[in-house]
């Protein structure tokens, strides 16, 4: 099996071989897959585009994975299982990458999947018109996308790039005719993917059907079965409200449902009708970034004392009732490679040292409304939140911390919730003084160079805006070397800087997946990886 | 919600033509060619309208299609080209206006995909909670108005219950009646329009409070029926009392009601936005309420275009009915009930 | 479409009758008692409830009501009771702001109208036309569109929805007054326009606006209850009643008092209002009348 490490290495063209292995959901393996049915599935969020090149949202990724597949899929550990690419190459100098792909795989409209469709993925995604922020991502460090022969496909590097297979193994693979479509951008039937289902409807603002495809024999290595997918139908509806998804399972009107409130979380897990699971996702948590260049959260004691001043242990465990972690780091604890857990209980909860550290800053007259003020102005940090990342009852997160900040404090947080492009706009030019967010698609370190780096330097959501020469300077030598630990290290080194030295952020809880489904749906499970559910490939219902 | 307030509401945007062109008198077919002809300049003023509206709007439209990615003037450029925001304002004008008027709303912001599809895919499930909630609040009306009408003690219980309706927000019921009948009953699917029984809520909800206020105007047409001589007259043969309400009454207080067309169909439409909302139905209004909320503004001006068409359209088609039923309108001076 | 005060007159007399049994003595006191308390907790709700209302306290979440916290406690632990009797003044401020810039915004273009004719009253008259023939909530949507949510921005797009309903009776009374043979005769005793304007047309155009906006108000209430709901409206943690009930929605099954009380608060005030309103209106009319 190939490692992170042996690819990080460079050493040459490695082909993966086939590897089985049971994955989460699969447990109750004795009974042997019943084949046909159809299955409803309540979701929480609604993809702003089914275009999977376009779409942003970790949520979506559940849906669409349904129909379109990628080159690699991952192991538990992080390693890389073959899937539409049978094995991959690098070569020494680290700017070759060769994919071997399959030649049994065709397209829902018929066209075969071959080197020459791949390569043209790769080149659209280039197109600045097209592809929005993955064109600034990954997919830049190409220069060149070739067929070499009809099921090989070389990508040419123009440097070297260490988390490039992370990012572009998982990139989906759309049919040569999809990109023609005048539908390209919005998605939906008339693009096409390899997948185990087939898009067939989508009814905005109601739901999103697949039927199986029945031609389907190349699932990955490390599937839960091969073959054809068991159910016949499957039907994603959107549920944005939690009571209501909670509702619909209970009276059977869906399957199954993820985005569990902490409240009804209790109603699953003690039922003997339902199964409750969840899984911590990867990426970075839940946190608070704190703008450095503008307003009070330039001032380092400001930014340390909100810190001290959320009681964050006791918010977490009253919002979700228990049922959410509280975070502690720059990635969440799901990230077994680059998570330094010494960070736990490194700081926390200290209202006398958040009032301390005001008084140091000069923010000591009080208003009439209890908060701070400075030279008559009052301490008010602006939070912008992109509306269309609210989930997960993180409004009423904020609002708890909103609450403790003024009363541990004194300090007034103004909650902003906003449209895509005044968000994309105020980020843009730093007016803000907190975003909050998290990321759950990028690995391998990936997260941490968006984050830190300068954002003249490829640091998209670099939200604190910190142009710290250190960091810059150790996530240059992190890039450089190929030795996972040293790149721990680093990466712990950083951690401790950007939260205790400098607090660029105050990490809330690590975003999490839920899933409950009638105990008669099988097969229900987690991303062996990524940690998000996984597609309903290997769903099977018991009769 | 008041039907006191739907004087202002009633008197229709197509009257006015016909009475600058001094048509008091002209002929029908004049008349009503003026009707149709002031009704359309409306629409054109509405079109307009939106159009200025899209020009003053704060926020760059650039900005919003870039989103996340990284800004360079090329990007920029191709993307004014895609769109057409190079070209000089009156040529945008001219072919949005070219554009609406061969039923393309342009291409949504966010969705980047088409608005006329968008809205045409959408407008089936909010037709038929709009056609369902109309029959709720027509038999609520009816039901009460007949039952109760010139009877002390039942007009003061439903006059109660049809305040309380009328002051309910509909959103509130909404959740009420989806927490007591889906999620503690089980009576009643939960959201989305799947089924016949998932419209029976939303319908409730968004038709109960408009029939509450058409029920107080046909009770009030209704007693005043009952005190018609004819009323006597239609007693005196020994007809019951429920069919001389039904049969003859009826009719007689149905005509104010019918001016309030207008004001239903603007409360329908309103309050479709927020049903659709609570109760997790696809629909315009819920289109709608994300466009808003996400800046989307070729959408949010489809919807309102649209509905300004439906207004429209149907109040036209009121003057031209009544133009054609009664032909004493036809004769009296409009000056003074403007 | 008859002149305006004979519809009123005939609706006058319909409406004593009408609302006779329904607004006996005990609904008119009941109604003016509850907006007494709503007015102090529009304007001193300490009086009502000395808890803060922004007050969160993780510990004491979702409490079902009880003699320390009369409405329970929501999801944050604040208390509702609080929330509701503070939220009064968001709900009436928005309220009575948009119904003030409808009526006065109304009123004065309702009258330039009425006054001049030609083509100052053609181009009013095609204007509010023209935005009245989008239905008032979905006006107000395509406003907030523009303007992003917010309680300042929730007041213009309420009262710019607001204006042609006051602009049209306006006009209406003035344009009948104005052609009344009462002011030709004042005419003819050589009275300047502006005090014929002031002291003879004015009052009596504008007789109705109160009456007009205090029935208004129950609506815009409403609708701005509504739009909040949406999250267009004051944004958290304002206790505002629209935006109380929109986060409640998914605590009906555990805790349904973090949702019932605000829907209640509403519900009377607008009941409240609109009591008052007719029996105001019911009295004007049957003077008028007379």
């Amino acid at each position: 099996m190939v490692t992170r490490r042996t690819f990080l290495g460079g050493l040459g063209a490695v082909t993966l071989p086939i590897i089985a292995g049971a994955r989460p959901g699969t447990a109750e393996a004795a009974d042997a897959p019943v084949k046909g049915g159809s299955l409803t599935w309540g979701v929480e969020t609604e993809p702003n585009t089914l275009n999977p090149h376009l779409n942003g949202q970790a949520k979506a990724k559940l849906i669409l994975r349904n129909a379109y597949e990628s080159l690699l899929a991952r192991t538990p550990d992080g390693g890389y299982a073959p899937w539409l690419a049978k094995g991959y190459a690098v070569s020494e100098d680290g700017r070759t990458y060769t994919f071997r792909l399959r030649d049994d795989v065709t397209f829902s409209d018929g066209a075969k999947l071959d080197a020459a469709a791949v390569a043209l993925n790769f080149t659209k995604l280039k197109e600045p018109t097209y592809s929005g922020s993955i064109s600034a991502g990954h997919v830049s460090y190409i220069s060149e996308a070739v067929a070499a022969d009809p099921h090989t496909l070389v990508l040419k590097l123009d440097r070297v790039y260490a988390p490039f297979l992370d990012g572009i193994s998982g990139l989906e693979i759309l049919s040569p005719k999809s990109f023609a479509s005048p539908q390209l951008k919005a998605g939906g039937p008339e693009l096409s993917g390899t997948g185990p289902f087939i898009l067939e409807r989508y009814v905005k603002g109601q739901e999103i059907r697949f039927v199986r495809n029945p031609a389907y024999n190349w699932a990955p290595a490390n599937a839960g079965h091969q073959g054809p997918a068991h159910l016949d139908r499957l039907t994603y509806r959107f549920l944005p409200e939690s009571a209501v998804r909670t509702g619909a399972l209970t009276s059977g009107q869906v399957d199954v449902i993820e985005g569990i409130s902490g409240n009804d979380a209790g109603l699953f897990k003690d039922s003997p009708d339902f199964a409750y699971q969840n899984a911590l996702n990867t990426g970075t948590p839940y946190t608070l970034y704190f703008n450095v260049t503008r307003g009070p959260t330039a001032d380092v004691k400001v930014r340390k004392a909100i810190l001290a001043a959320i009681d964050v242990e006791r918010i977490i465990q009253s919002v979700y009732r228990g049922e959410r972690q509280r975070a502690w780091g720059i990635l969440t604890p799901a990230d077994t490679d680059f998570y330094d857990k010494s960070i736990e209980r490194s700081y926390g909860f200290d209202p006398k040292l958040a009032n301390a550290l005001l008084d140091e800053a000069g923010w000591t007259a009080r208003d009439a409304g209890g908060f701070r003020t400075k030279d008559g102005k009052r301490l008010t940090i602006e939070v912008v939140q992109s509306q269309a990342t609210v989930r997960d009852q993180r409004d009423i997160l904020l609002q708890a911390v909103q609450a403790q900040a003024r009363q541990n404090a004194g300090i007034e947080l103004a909650l902003q919730y906003v449209d895509a492009g005044t968000y994309a706009n105020r980020q843009n030019d730093g007016q803000y003084g907190i975003i909050p967010n998290s990321t759950t698609t990028q690995e391998n370190g990936l997260t941490i160079y968006f984050h830190y780096l300068p954002r003249s330097k490829g640091g998209s959501i670099n939200y604190s805006r910190t142009e710290a020469p250190e960091v810059s300077a150790w996530l240059d030598e992190a890039a450089s070397t190929l030795d996972a630990k040293k790149r721990f290290e680093i990466y712990a080194k950083l951690q401790r800087f950007a939260l205790l030295e400098q607090a660029y952020g105050l990490p809330l809880y690590v975003p999490d997946d839920q899933i409950a489904a009638s105990t008669r749906i099988k097969g229900v499970g987690f991303r062996p990886f990524k940690r998000l559910p996984e597609s309903a490939y290997d769903i099977w219902l018991k009769p | 919600m008041d039907p006191q307030n739907t004087t202002a509401i009633r008197r229709s945007p197509a009257a006015w033509l016909p009475e600058r062109l001094g048509l008091k008198r002209g002929g029908l077919a004049l008349q009503i060619a003026a009707r149709i002809g002031s009704g359309l300049l409306v629409l054109w003023a509405a079109v307009t309208l939106s159009f200025v509206s899209l020009q003053l709007a704060p926020g760059d439209i650039v900005s919003l299609l870039i989103g996340e990615q990284l800004r360079t003037p090329e990007v920029e450029a191709t993307i004014r080209a895609e769109w057409g925001l190079d070209a000089p304002l009156p040529l945008q004008y001219l072919s949005y206006l070219s554009r609406i008027l061969h039923g393309d709303f342009g291409r949504s912001y966010i969705l980047q995909t088409d608005v006329t599809g968008l809205v045409l895919s959408q407008m089936l499930p909010t037709l038929k909670l709009t056609a369902a909630a109309l029959v709720v609040a027509l038999v609520f009306a009816v039901a009460s108005a007949v039952s109760t009408a010139g009877r002390r003690v039942p007009r003061a219980i439903a006059g109660a219950l049809e305040l309380t309706l009328v002051s309910t927000p509909s959103f509130w019921l909404g959740i009420l009646l989806l927490f007591v009948f889906s999620f503690t009953l089980k009576l009643f699917p939960v959201s989305g329009d799947r089924s016949f029984s998932a419209l029976v809520l939303p319908a409730l909800a968004l038709g109960l409070s408009l029939g509450a206020v058409v029920g107080q105007v046909l009770r009030e047409g209704l007693e005043r029926a009952l005190e018609e001589p004819f009323a006597l007259t239609v007693r005196s043969w020994g007809t019951s009392d429920l069919v001389l309400r039904l049969r003859h009454c009826l009719r007689h207080a149905a005509l104010p009601a019918v001016t309030l067309t207008g004001w239903l169909v603007g409360n329908l439409l309103s309050g479709a936005v927020i049903t659709e909302s609570v109760f997790g139905r696809p629909g315009l209004g819920r289109v709608t309420v994300e466009a808003v909320l996400g800046h989307d503004l070729p959408v949010v001006l489809a919807v309102a275009i649209l509905s300004a068409f439906v207004y429209v359209a149907l109040s036209t088609l009121v003057d031209v009915l009544y133009l054609l039923l009664d032909p004493r309108l036809r004769d009296e001076s409009r000056e003074t009930g403007r | 479409m008859s002149a305006v005060p004979t519809t009123l007159a005939r609706r006058g007399v319909r409406f004593r009758r009408a609302l006779h049994g329904l607004l006996a003595r005990p609904g008119l006191w009941l109604a003016s008692l509850f907006l007494l308390f709503v007015a102090v907790a529009t304007l001193w709700p300490g009086l009502l409830s000395s808890a803060d209302p922004l007050a969160a306290d993780p510990l004491q979440a979702q409490l079902p009501p009880s003699a320390e916290h009369w409405f329970g406690t929501d999801h944050l632990g604040r208390d509702v009771f609080s929330r509701v009797a503070h939220g009064a003044r968001y709900s009436i401020l928005i309220g009575v702001s948009a119904v003030a810039i409808g009526s006065i915004v109304g009123s004065a273009l309702g009258l330039l109208a009425g006054l001049s004719r030609g083509l100052v009253d053609e181009a009013i008259s095609r204007f509010l036309d023209v935005v009245s023939s989008f239905p008032d909530l979905l006006l107000a949507l395509v406003l907030i569109s523009f303007t992003g949510p917010g309680t300042l921005n929730l007041i213009f797009a309420l009262g710019v929805a607001f204006v042609p309903r006051f602009a049209r009776v306006v006009r209406a009374q003035t344009f009948v007054i104005a052609r009344s043979g009462y002011v030709e005769q004042a005419r003819t005793f050589g009275l300047t326009p502006t005090v014929l304007v002031l002291r003879h047309i004015l009052p009596h155009a504008l007789a109705q606006v109160p009456i007009l906006a205090t029935i208004g108000l129950g609506s815009a209430i409403i609708s701005a209850a509504g739009l909040s709901f949406l999250g267009m409206g004051p944004q958290p943690p304002a206790p505002e009643w629209g935006a109380m009930l929109a986060e409640a929605r998914n605590y009906l099954r555990v805790a349904w008092w973090i949702g019932v009380w605000p829907g209640v608060a509403i519900t009377l005030t607008v009941i409240s209002i609109s009591i008052l309103g007719r029996r105001w209106q019911a009295s004007f009319e049957g003077r008028r009348a007379r």
